[in-house]
């Protein structure tokens, strides 16, 4: 613990020097005037940084302090692009880490304190569709998706994000016990049902992350490749559905296989995008140099193209690259988990994770075709920010327990020795 | 919970592959196509830079200024109207119109977009205006230009290039527009002024795709010897090919010399599709070519395993469906002169501080064997010799070629063809023309490649 705690110190303050250079970089950008607006922002960031690296540890001895280096790195790229693109998204950007951080905390408390009990997963499970549907029903549409419920003039939320959370806690509650097909019903009727109001949202990217995360979790703990095979199949044949049902899908999978038929049309966005990436080159134009405004949705979905534009491809793919090391995390955490439910809510937790960083980051490299889904973290946006955290929130409750266990462990045989 | 830590491992290992393949695509997008989409006409980034930035110059391989920029920041041209279309669709547009110029493909250079750090410091330091990178062409304006009177307002184009290096010598397409008035051009016009005929025209080839059914035969072991008797009409699955007479009793080369369709249908039969297909797509333009300047469209051959004996005669006399760009065809005819091996076409010569261009590697691609290349050249030397390309001889020099004429249908003129190239190693020149409904190959392209070829041997190519 010792020595893992002092290498984590110093990625600690290597992210704290990311920070200060990113924001004094901007801040100094201006000509002749030092912005101090992005000294607050910087001094905000620092102090959820802080507080992440000396508060947290006292509560929780065992969190995964690589996992924590990783999402302020990530959560740090995100502040410094989102400062540059606007002083005050920025701003809510912190409001929305700081939740983020709350929920997590919180998330990690009921799940050590075990408050998800099995018994009770057909509560969980109305509530996860309530989710789903209730954007269907009062939500407007925003950037071609049904998935935003306005509060106020300003606050809108995405209820469907918070169905991944509850989705996780399902599949872990329901999975650690029942694998018999005549068992398994009930949860693939849940998803069923999820997915199919997704896609009637029109937001396939979610539809496609839900059925992901179902499909892995549904292998790892099953160990049943017809059960898998079969669900491949149900996706086939669902895309092939929809591709015939719905024209929004047909236009995707059109302006995915050639964008530039339809450069002023439906492949603007991803034409966008893809100038974007390359005008950077390799070492980026340098931040505050590039021209992400002609991107549409530049702050939320499309914030890699935004930061491969200025930062570089090389940064695309080190910003890749931590994604991969939050996932190895993830792994290592589920398989030294105390039981079987841990174990998979550590595991779905990880593979929404990188299951929502690949559809993005792949939609918009146009390696697969673009739904729109936010990049954990690093995009703006409250009620994804906020989910993430609660993902983690699980990650990091299971690397907890396994560690009080393991060193309960420890502590017996020390006495033992004693004796 | 054993298995459920194995199937942990199995799923981590699927989802890093995940990661690796996003990484993977992402280097192929920044390095295949990072320049193309860079350049792109709807990238808004450089007509952004456009409005700050004095554009680089373009020049031509003798160091003509070809565009520059005045005083006022506006692009000037060449003075005479004949040189500024004769190389319109080279050199391109500052709107973007004509994608195939370098204005476009190069737009991101001569906007000093992807300057080095070390010259953007330079110009901030010293406060200069920012100034883009030149660019010089492979192409001779002078060549450009005799291509273009040559071609006489008729639809068509023209194509040279050096053989042994690839470069573009001279690459003329018509019609074309004023580069100095493309805001008064007329481009609602049918006649499509802003496509680059000689790379984006794909043609009904005729007799010239003689060239590559020949080379299918004695690739296939078909002796020079083999011979026929044509008595002016040949039934395949019931079509029947025609010659314009009867030709007699001829072997290959005389049948090649004299352009016989029903030996040549006979020919294609004998050798079957497959064969047929192989030899055409060994030469590699039956597909589209991204080369590192322009994009150089597919050509088609359209039978296979279960075409009829019709259609694959038809094939072999490049009628019918087959259709071939101009620039394909005489890289062919230049991979013939350089004994089978075709060279790389490259329309820029030097850009900015990229060396690049000077010292990569070309991409060459054995199309056929050097033996069956040297045939090939002398069965060529004697259609202009004595065959259908007599006027494209040029006095000094071992001029070889195939002429074709084009059926294209209903009561239109014949396309017609001239593809060539001048044996003598010491003028490595390789030509092809091509005029739109322009009638014999014979009396009307090969006229046009004698006077662009004179040109260019007097001008030391």
């Amino acid at each position: 613990m010792t020595n893992i705690g002092k290498r984590s110190g110093m990625m600690f303050f290597l992210v704290a020097v990311l920070e200060i250079i990113g924001f004094g970089l901007l801040a100094i950008s201006q000509e002749g005037s030092i912005d101090y607006q992005a000294l607050i922002v910087l001094g905000l960031s620092l102090i959820l940084l802080m507080f992440q690296y000396w508060v947290i540890p006292q509560i929780f001895h065992h969190a995964d302090r690589q996992v924590m280096v990783i999402v302020n790195l990530l959560m740090a790229v995100g502040l410094i692009f989102q400062y540059r693109l606007s002083t005050s998204t920025a701003y809510k950007q912190v409001i929305c880490c700081t939740l983020g951080i709350v929920a997590m905390l919180i998330t990690m408390q009921l799940i050590l304190k075990n408050v998800f009990k099995r018994r009770y997963a057909l509560i969980y499970m109305i509530f996860g569709v309530a989710m789903v549907a209730i954007t269907l029903v009062l939500g407007r549409v925003i950037g071609g998706a049904k998935n935003w419920i306005s509060l106020s003039e300003t606050l809108s939320v995405q209820p469907s994000e918070f169905a991944k959370v509850v989705l996780v806690i399902i599949l872990a509650l329901w999975l650690r016990e029942s694998r018999s097909f005549r068992q398994l019903i009930p949860m693939f009727a849940y998803v069923f049902i999820c997915v199919c109001l997704l896609v009637v949202a029109r937001d396939l990217g979610a539809a496609l992350l839900f059925f992901g995360t179902f499909l892995m979790m549904l292998f790892v703990a099953t160990s049943n490749l017809f059960y898998v095979s079969a669900g491949l199949g149900a996706l086939a044949l669902g895309g092939i559905a929809s591709y015939h049902l719905f024209d929004h899908v047909r236009t995707r999978v059109s302006v995915w296989l050639n964008p530039w038929t339809q450069v002023n049309d439906g492949g603007y966005q991803i034409v966008q995008g893809l100038m974007a990436i390359v005008s950077g080159g390799m070492f980026g134009t340098g931040i505050g140099l590039g021209s992400p405004r002609y991107i549409p949705a530049y702050r939320t979905d499309y914030i890699f193209a935004v930061v491969c534009e200025e930062m570089g491809v090389l940064s695309g793919i080190i910003l890749i690259g931590f994604y991969v090391i939050l996932v190895v995390r993830g792994a290592i955490i589920a398989r030294r988990a105390i039981n079987a439910y841990h174990a998979l809510l550590a595991l779905g937790s990880t593979v929404m994770i990188a299951l929502q960083s690949f559809i993005i980051i792949g939609g918009v490299i146009k390696l697969i075709p673009l739904t729109g889904i936010t990049l954990p973290l690093v995009s703006y946006g409250g009620s994804s920010m906020v989910v993430t955290f609660m993902l983690i929130g699980i990650l990091q409750a299971v690397a907890e327990a396994s560690g009080r266990e393991a060193s309960a462990y420890l502590d017996e045989e020390e006495e033992d020795e004693e004796e | 919970m054993k298995e459920l830590r194995k199937n942990i491992k199995y799923l981590l290992g699927i989802m890093v592959i995940c990661f690796i393949l996003l990484t993977v695509y992402l280097v192929y997008d920044a390095v295949i196509w990072g320049n193309r989409w860079l350049n792109s006409p709807y990238n808004p980034r450089l007509q952004q830079q456009r409005a700050t930035v004095i554009p680089g110059n373009i020049y031509d391989r003798t160091g003509k200024l070809l565009v520059g920029t005045n005083k006022n920041g506006k692009r000037t041209y060449l003075e005479y109207k004949n040189q500024r279309y004769s190389m319109c669709h080279i050199i391109g547009d500052t709107r973007g119109l004509c994608a195939t110029g370098v204005e476009s493909t190069y737009a991101a250079t001569l906007l000093g977009y992807n300057a080095s750090f070390l010259s953007t410091m330079k110009q901030f330091i010293q406060q200069t205006p920012v100034t883009g990178n030149n660019v010089t062409l492979t192409a001779d304006e002078t060549l450009c230009t005799t291509a273009y009177k040559a071609l006489d307002g008729k639809k068509g184009a023209v194509v040279l290039i050096n053989y042994k290096t690839g470069e573009i010598l001279a690459m003329t397409s018509t019609p074309g527009f004023d580069p100095k008035n493309i805001d008064d051009a007329d481009l609602s016009d049918s006649s499509s002024v802003l496509v680059n005929r000689a790379i984006q025209g794909r043609y009904v080839p005729g007799s010239i795709f003689k060239v590559i059914t020949l080379a299918s035969a004695l690739e296939n072991g078909i002796s020079p010897s083999w011979s026929y008797d044509c008595d002016g009409n040949l039934e395949l699955s019931g079509d029947t090919i025609t010659c314009p007479s009867a030709h007699g009793e001829m072997t290959l080369e005389e049948a090649f010399a004299q352009s016989c369709n029903c030996a040549f249908a006979k020919l294609g039969c004998t050798l079957g599709a497959s064969k047929l297909v192989k030899t055409a797509e060994g030469t590699g333009i039956f597909q589209e070519n991204m080369y590192k300047d322009f994009t150089l469209y597919a050509s088609k051959i359209a039978i296979g395993a279960g075409s009829r004996q019709s259609e694959i005669g038809w094939a072999a006399i490049g009628q019918d469906k087959d259709t071939v760009t101009p620039l394909g065809m005489c890289m062919i005819a230049g991979g013939i002169a350089n004994g089978g091996m075709m060279k790389e076409p490259r329309l820029v010569k030097t850009s900015g501080l990229d060396m690049s261009t000077l010292t990569s590697a070309l991409q060459d691609t054995r199309i056929m064997s050097s033996s069956v290349a040297k045939s090939l050249k002398s069965m060529m030397r004697t259609v202009v010799e004595e065959g259908t390309g007599t006027r494209a001889a040029v006095d000094g020099v071992t001029v070889c070629g195939k002429t074709g004429t084009a059926e294209v249908g209903g009561s239109r003129n014949p396309h017609a063809w001239f593809i060539g190239f001048v044996e003598e190693s010491e003028h490595p020149l390789a030509i092809a023309v091509v005029v739109e409904n322009g009638g014999s190959g014979g009396r009307v392209a090969a006229p046009i490649a004698k006077k662009v070829l004179e040109k260019a041997i007097n001008s030391g190519y």
